[in-house]
């Protein structure tokens, strides 16, 4: 499958006919097993970005699995110690050769880039189809208060299960834990309540009082009122 | 290699062995972690300042403006978020006023003379709970730093990495660690200056602004300090009470039990709302997280307790359930 089929799905998916041969692209579409993969990946993508439920095959959250499995683990800082062993996966390590390749390189060099690069690609929309079918999979009556689950988790009031973990067994494969973190803006998260000024205020008063007769305030490196200047305060209650 | 470049050998290797923070040490200038996290603390509240930072967390990044003064009187301090709602600290000798416009609230509390807080006099070297040590110096906003790793040896508290300014011992970045070592939070200046004289003007609150806002003003009640209310089973190591007072609060109608803990680095707050168990319907119990920061709200018959601090979660709830009520 080329860049350009690539782009026409999504075109597709945008809802962007007007630009295309609508029924030129959904024949070929059907007619090319990768496209109609890259198809059914997209469509999953989009049902958990708008939390709606998702159909799951097999196939998909094996390679899931498999993908998941290989996801190197990465920090955005160095060691304290130096200490590099923990992130010298074989993906990290993969990722360092590709990175280090001199300009101009081979073409097998190349293949290594090409292929990394689709594989980051791949785990993150694996990462995003997982959490839907934790969602989806781990409701207790096996999925029929689904949306009621996903409503709380990252709807209008997103905060509410912003920090519990999910985590549930895929029948055939066990799908690693995940943290689903939804919390976009800086402002208290509580899984059990949703948000509302009386209780901001009330954890905010508390914070300010903290600050101010804290005796490790200023050892403890941050600025202590930037917590509270780049606080999101909400202006209503929220129903 | 040539006999120039082997004769050159000695010579780079003693100059890489006098960047070193050891060497530097030997050279004169003793530095060692601890030493600098004071002189840094010195700093942050005894220096003029006016700079611009990041402050990062959850992904999240927010540009501000601090300006700060200090005299024998006491600080002055303006805080402004530079994107977004314009929120605003003032920080004068006898007040501390946090505005949030868009929701038109103000939060006003009494602020404290840091020559009144109790001091912190444990050694933080040879610490058993904290591993201090110097990395390679660096430089933030346009600057030379010093930079010190503060890494905790358990799972009750953040590690922290600080970058010190090597002339003014400033702090110009910050960062605070969870256990796998990634940054959970982080502050760093972007530029900084450190004039002789500030404006006044700055610190000034706009008293007309904030006349339509909604304010939680201080209850102007004398302070009830060292009142022994509140005690702990167990609480987690290193962690000891450094102070306690009983007194009212904006929040709340009656008077509240402040605890504040602290292992040398971090603190922890613990507040005591004693409110029957009708009346604390309105209050979300369990955790709250905010960045780095967790809060831990323990419901009983008779008493709201919560704990609050830049601490795992972990760590506030076991505080909170370690609460015992004398009174």
């Amino acid at each position: 499958m080329t860049p350009n089929d690539k782009e026409t799905l999504s075109q597709l998916m945008d809802g962007e006919w007007h630009e295309l041969d609508a029924a030129q692209c959904v024949k070929a579409a059907c007619s090319d097993q990768a496209q109609k993969e890259t198809w059914a990946r997209y469509h999953i993508v989009r049902d958990v970005i708008r939390n709606d439920g998702i159909r799951v095959d097999g196939a998909l959250t094996a390679r899931i699995h498999d993908a998941i499995a290989d996801e190197p683990s990465y920090s955005n800082v160095s060691s304290i110690h130096g200490d590099t062993s923990l992130n010298d996966t074989p993906n990290r390590l993969q990722a360092e050769q590709v990175a280090s390749a001199p300009k101009g390189g081979n073409k097998t060099q190349a293949r290594w880039g090409t292929a990394f690069g689709g594989f980051a690609i791949a785990a993150s929309v694996a990462l995003a189809t997982v959490v839907g079918l934790n969602l989806w999979q781990g409701a207790p009556d096996g999925g029929q208060n689904r949306s009621a689950l996903v409503a709380s988790a990252t709807g209008a009031d997103n905060n509410a299960q912003a920090i519990s973990s999910v985590q549930s067994v895929v029948p055939g494969v066990a799908v690693p834990q995940l943290e689903f973190v939804s919390n976009r803006g800086t402002y208290w998260v509580t899984p059990e309540a949703k948000r509302s000024p009386a209780m901001e205020k009330r954890l905010n008063s508390f914070l300010s009082q903290h600050i101010e007769n804290s005796p490790t305030a200023e050892r403890s490196g941050m600025l202590p009122y930037s917590r509270l200047v780049g606080y999101d305060s909400v202006t209503t209650t929220e129903q | 290699m040539n006999r120039t470049s082997s004769r050159a050998l000695p010579y780079l290797a003693l100059l890489a062995a006098l960047l070193t923070p050891a060497a530097q040490a030997l050279a004169g200038e003793t530095l060692s972690p601890e030493k600098l996290i004071k002189n840094m603390s010195t700093a942050l509240t005894q220096l003029n300042y006016d700079g611009r930072f990041v402050h990062v967390r959850q992904g999240h990044v927010e540009a501000m403006r601090v300006v700060h003064s200090s005299d024998e009187r006491g600080e002055l301090e303006y805080m402004l978020s530079l994107n977004g709602e314009a929120r605003e600290v003032f920080r004068n000798r006898s007040l501390v006023t946090c505005i949030w416009p868009d929701s038109q609230s103000v939060i006003v509390s009494d602020s404290k003379s840091r020559k009144i807080l109790p001091t912190i006099n444990a050694s933080l070297a040879n610490s058993q709970i904290y591993e201090l040590s110097l990395a390679s110096p660096d430089r933030v906003a346009g600057r030379r730093t010093h930079v010190v790793n503060i890494k905790p040896r358990d799972n009750k508290r953040y590690g922290y990495r600080f970058w010190i300014d090597q002339e003014t011992k400033m702090l110009l970045r910050s960062m605070l660690l969870d256990n796998q070592e990634n940054a959970i939070e982080q502050v760093m200046f972007t530029e900084i200056e450190y004039p002789e004289n500030i404006d006044p003007g700055v610190f000034e609150t706009p008293g007309s602004k904030i006349d339509t806002f909604k304010v939680q003003k201080p209850v102007p009640v004398a302070l009830q300090a060292s009142e022994d209310r509140v005690t702990f089973d167990s609480l987690p190591l290193g962690y000891e009470e450094v102070s306690e007072t009983f007194q009212p609060m904006p929040i709340n109608d009656g008077p509240i039990s402040h605890v504040m803990l602290s292992d040398g680095m971090a603190s922890v707050s613990v507040y005591v709302e004693y409110v029957a168990k009708a009346d604390q319907s309105e209050v979300a119990v369990g955790v709250s997280t905010m960045g780095a920061l967790n809060a831990y709200t323990h419901s009983t018959d008779h008493a709201l307790i919560t704990v609050v601090g830049e601490v795992p979660a972990e760590t506030v709830e076991q505080i909170a359930m370690a609460v015992r009520l004398i009174k």
